[in-house]
């Protein structure tokens, strides 16, 4: 067959598909109906204030650490021998917040994880599982149930608390914070206002909270608050 | 030097074919503008009925919002855990078929509108090619870039969804979409370039073959491609200026001006490449 002969069939079965996409698009409305939701604007729930129970280790300490970290982050979990070497050394002086900061696209189940450690501190284990998932080589389903288990967890307590999916407020408030502070990775760590960003290790993290303790700094402080 | 002497003679050379044959750049226009319009009408029509569908979809899973967040915290994807939502599965399902609609329609009138347009060109140029031989390329060639255009608008629809319903607010998603974006203009661009250096670079039978080809010759026509884009951003610039004053008179300007533009810039390209293709055979 000539390549005329060839254009002359194909334009024609072109022009018949053309039409029929010309005619699908006017008559659209009939081949997908309107959808029906059955809904009202009543069911539809209205987003409810945040909130974020998360007060830290020890509430008016004279030091705060604020942690935004996620637990599956190469980088966090780099940082988490060396906040532990702090948490235990500076003990009751030092109030340490834990913030939210999962990046689900980046890390699978960190948000499961985020919402795991939340229902333990229901528990009063929210540190306890900290570690754990810090220290766990996986982060899966089956890694938030033998954490559980270890730590002596009500497991149907733990488990009805997932499933209530109340935590998620918790981390989205975490999350929102984290948005408005213009942070966009983890860890970020906030001692006493100061924020560095980026893994850090033990002298780099003493060195900050010592600046913190030291007493011309307390002064300026006071002095930049009264101002 | 030289390539800025020989690209400014190609260019002088397709304004003056352009000015002896004016009946065939009405005709090249005429095309242009009748794909514009009827792929306008066409992806519009669609693209407001699958809104409606996500949207329906969306309010569905709002009110289950609770629900899909604890069915997600229990490692379920989020995939499975919106389609276990009573009803969205059927608006899902209705809107995949038209994102597939649309996609096959997006191909079938940009081949055959763009193998009409570049035909004309052709013919312009002196160094014509039968109608049939730049379809078949077209549609040989196109078919990469599109399945590329469709796993994109599949990965975008579900993050849409993600990021609308989740009770999370899926920053994870956003920073998805920021690598995919550059991610898939430079695919559709490099496609598009290879399909079109490949279009006059002999009689090629398969589709990988198309595209050696074409990668091959590509990167000899990129200063063609870069004075051509120049011209046109011009073009676009002064419409966009005259906009501001006068709308009649930019869509005026925009007939008269832009889309013989794009027949220019077929014919400057038909040229560099039949010039290359003679160069090699003699």
């Amino acid at each position: 067959m000539k390549d005329k002969q060839k254009a002359f069939i194909l334009n024609i079965v072109l022009a018949c598909l053309i039409l029929l996409f010309i005619i699908f698009s006017v008559r659209i409305d009939s081949i997908f109906p309107q959808p029906m939701t059955g809904l009202s604007a009543d069911d539809i729930p209205e987003q409810k204030a945040f909130i974020n129970t998360s007060s830290g280790t020890n509430p008016g300490a004279p030091i705060e650490l604020i942690e935004f970290s996620d637990f599956s982050c190469v980088f966090s979990r780099q940082s988490y021998p060396e906040v532990k070497q702090i948490l235990n050394e500076y003990g009751e002086n030092i109030n340490f917040v834990f913030k939210h900061f999962p990046q689900d696209n980046l890390h699978a189940n960190a948000f499961d994880a985020a919402i795991a450690s939340e229902c333990a501190r229901d528990q009063d284990k929210f540190m306890e599982y900290h570690d754990a998932l810090f220290e766990a080589e996986s982060m899966d389903g089956y890694t938030f149930k033998s954490i559980s288990e270890a730590l002596g967890l009500d497991i149907s307590e733990f488990d009805s608390c997932i499933k209530s999916g109340d935590k998620v407020k918790i981390i989205m408030s975490d999350m929102r914070e984290a948005q408005q502070n213009n942070i966009i990775g983890t860890p970020v760590f906030i001692i006493n206002g100061d924020i560095i960003i980026g893994s850090q290790d033990y002298d780099s993290l003493k060195s900050a909270i010592d600046k913190q303790l030291d007493p011309e700094t307390i002064v300026e402080g006071i002095m930049g608050r009264t101002i | 030097m030289k390539i800025i002497k020989d690209i400014s003679g190609q260019l002088r050379e397709a304004f003056r074919l352009m000015t002896r044959k004016p009946a065939l750049i009405a005709y090249a226009a005429i095309s242009d503008i009748l794909f514009i319009l009827i792929f306008a009408f066409f992806s519009s029509a669609i693209y407001g009925k699958m809104l409606e569908y996500a949207i329906a979809a969306s309010s569905l899973a709002a009110k289950s919002s609770a629900e899909l967040g604890s069915i997600v915290a229990v490692s379920q994807t989020f995939y499975q855990a919106f389609m276990s939502i009573d009803g969205v599965n059927l608006f899902v399902y209705d809107i995949l078929i038209m994102m597939f609609i649309l996609l096959v329609g997006a191909y079938v009138f940009y081949c055959f509108f763009q193998a009409i347009s570049w035909h004309i060109a052709g013919k312009i140029s002196g160094r014509r090619k039968s109608y049939y031989r730049f379809i078949a390329s077209f549609f040989k060639i196109n078919i990469v870039w599109i399945i590329i255009y469709s796993v994109f608008s599949i990965i975008r629809l579900t993050a849409g969804f993600r990021e609308q319903i989740s009770t999370r607010p899926y920053i994870g998603n956003m920073l998805d979409m920021g690598f995919l974006i550059p991610a898939l203009g430079i695919i559709i661009i490099y496609f598009a370039a290879v399909s079109y250096s490949s279009l006059f670079f002999g009689k090629k039978k398969s589709i990988a073959s198309t595209i050696s080809v074409g990668y091959r010759n590509f990167r000899g026509l990129i200063p063609g491609y870069i004075a051509i884009a120049l011209i046109i951003a011009l073009i676009h610039a002064i419409q966009v200026l005259i906009f501001r004053y006068s709308v009649i008179a930019s869509g005026i300007f925009f007939i008269a001006a832009e889309l013989p533009s794009l027949t220019f810039a077929r014919i400057v390209m038909i040229r560099i490449m039949e010039d290359k293709n003679e160069k090699k055979t003699e």
